[in-house]
């Protein structure tokens, strides 16, 4: 909140002043400059009249020459007031408007929102910190069995997609960078509701740094997070995140079973799958003879090791 | 020499400085308030405001907090003499010219504690 009226008092002090000035000289000037009454004698406006007639000028109102009919002298301060002033009030309102347009006050704007909305939350509910294929699928699993999910990613596309979803509950999404403790936070981090956080981002550090800040602003809650890189496994389990996700080492031991073991596979499938999917037929490869694997990367080397067994 | 603090400082001490002389004299004698002091306090206290904006410690906000005080009492000063003068057509008398000289001394308090407040953090600095 205080990021919001910080942002815009900075950024309107030179049109405030401006505006201020404006009117001291326009009002003074009015006073001073002499006029003449009905009769014809000298007078001089007063500041009440002053600051009325430069108030209706200003704002291009323009009801008329009170209360009496102006000098010439007074005309020509007029004159050059009327441009003074107006300028000034379009310089004003132009900059509050450019103000409430830029990128950076939005986004200062949707993320109060969301942290408010955050905080209001009573149910409890699971930090999911990215929005890929992975993030989509628990996101859907989630919300069809009645719990409640926050997300944030760094993509703005993502985050659009979610609202388009048909989902049973309604997930709060943010568009943020996960690596930074302020937006894990704003999500809802250490709210006392907050049951776990999932780092399924497609970066290794980041699903590491997200570990890190829960484990140390959360210590007592669960922690799911991805890698693919052995280095990054061995740091997360250092740490004591309960569960570490390599998407090679899972793909890999499912391959396994389904050629070593294929109905304890199919069981798996059957129930694990999607609710109200059809059950998929068993699959029977061949048992004996060899394999011929191809591609030895991290995929093609979990698989190997998960074939020899 | 930081042309910004001159500028600062400048207004702050002749907020306070215009509204003291503004204030002094018999309470209820018309003669010894000019209108357009009091006018001249309204802007530069105004423009002591607009500058205090946007300081996020602790001092800023008290500093921003006096100004508005100080500007709510002058505003309050002038209504009552427009007022009296044009609205209600009772004129100038000394009950009125007493309210506006009381009102206008609590904002030369309140212009003394920003002050006060300035030096304060003039002499923290230079430690």
């Amino acid at each position: 909140m205080q990021n919001i009226f910080f942002i815009i008092f900075r950024r309107m002090r030179a049109p405030l002043l401006a505006l201020i000035l404006a009117y001291a000289t326009a009002v003074l000037g009015m006073v001073l400059v002499p006029g003449q009454d009905a009769q014809g004698n000298p007078w001089h406006m007063d500041f009440f009249h002053a600051f009325y007639f430069i108030s209706f000028m200003a704002s291009t109102i323009g009801f008329g020459e009170i209360p009496y009919e102006f000098s010439d002298a007074q005309r020509l301060w007029v004159t050059f007031m009327i441009f003074t002033t107006v300028v000034v009030w379009i310089y004003a309102i132009g900059t509050l408007i450019a103000l409430l347009q830029e990128p950076t006050f939005k986004q200062a704007l949707v993320e109060r929102r969301f942290a408010r909305r955050i905080r209001q939350m009573r149910d409890h509910f699971y930090l999911v910190c990215g929005y890929g294929e992975a993030g989509r699928a628990l996101i859907q699993s989630l919300t069809e069995r009645n719990q409640h999910a926050v997300v944030i990613d760094k993509d703005q596309e993502s985050i659009g997609l979610i609202r388009l979803e048909n989902l049973r509950q309604f997930v709060p999404a943010m568009s943020a960078d996960a690596s930074l403790p302020l937006h894990l936070l704003e999500a809802g981090l250490k709210h006392p509701f907050c049951d776990g956080v999932v780092a399924l981002t497609n970066s290794n550090e980041v699903n590491l740094k997200i570990a890190i800040c829960a484990k140390l602003l959360h210590p007592d809650m669960r922690v799911v997070c991805r890698a693919d890189s052995r280095d990054v496994e061995a740091n997360m389990a250092s740490i004591g995140t309960d569960y570490i996700i390599d998407p090679f080492e899972t793909f890999a031991i499912h391959l396994a079973t389904a050629l070593h073991s294929p109905c304890v596979n199919l069981l798996q499938e059957w129930l694990s799958k999607v609710q109200r999917e059809p059950l998929n037929d068993p699959v029977y490869p061949p048992r004996d003879g060899r394999w011929l694997l191809c591609g030895f990367g991290r995929f093609g080397k979990a698989v190997y090791e998960r074939l020899t067994d | 020499m930081n042309p910004e603090k001159v500028l600062f400082g400048f207004f702050i001490v002749l907020s306070l400085t215009l509204n003291f002389g503004f204030f002094v004299g018999e309470m209820d004698n018309p003669l010894h308030h000019n209108v357009y002091e009091l006018f001249a306090v309204i802007v530069v206290n105004l423009i002591a405001t607009v500058l205090k904006f946007g300081d996020r410690t602790q001092m800023g906000a008290i500093l921003l907090s006096t100004s508005l005080v100080a500007i709510l009492q002058l505003l309050a000063a002038a209504l009552v003499w427009g007022m009296a003068v044009h609205v209600t057509g009772k004129g100038m008398s000394p009950e009125i010219m007493s309210s506006i000289v009381s009102l206008s001394g609590g904002a030369m308090l309140a212009n003394v504690i920003s002050v006060v407040l300035l030096v304060i953090e003039t002499v923290m600095l230079r430690r």
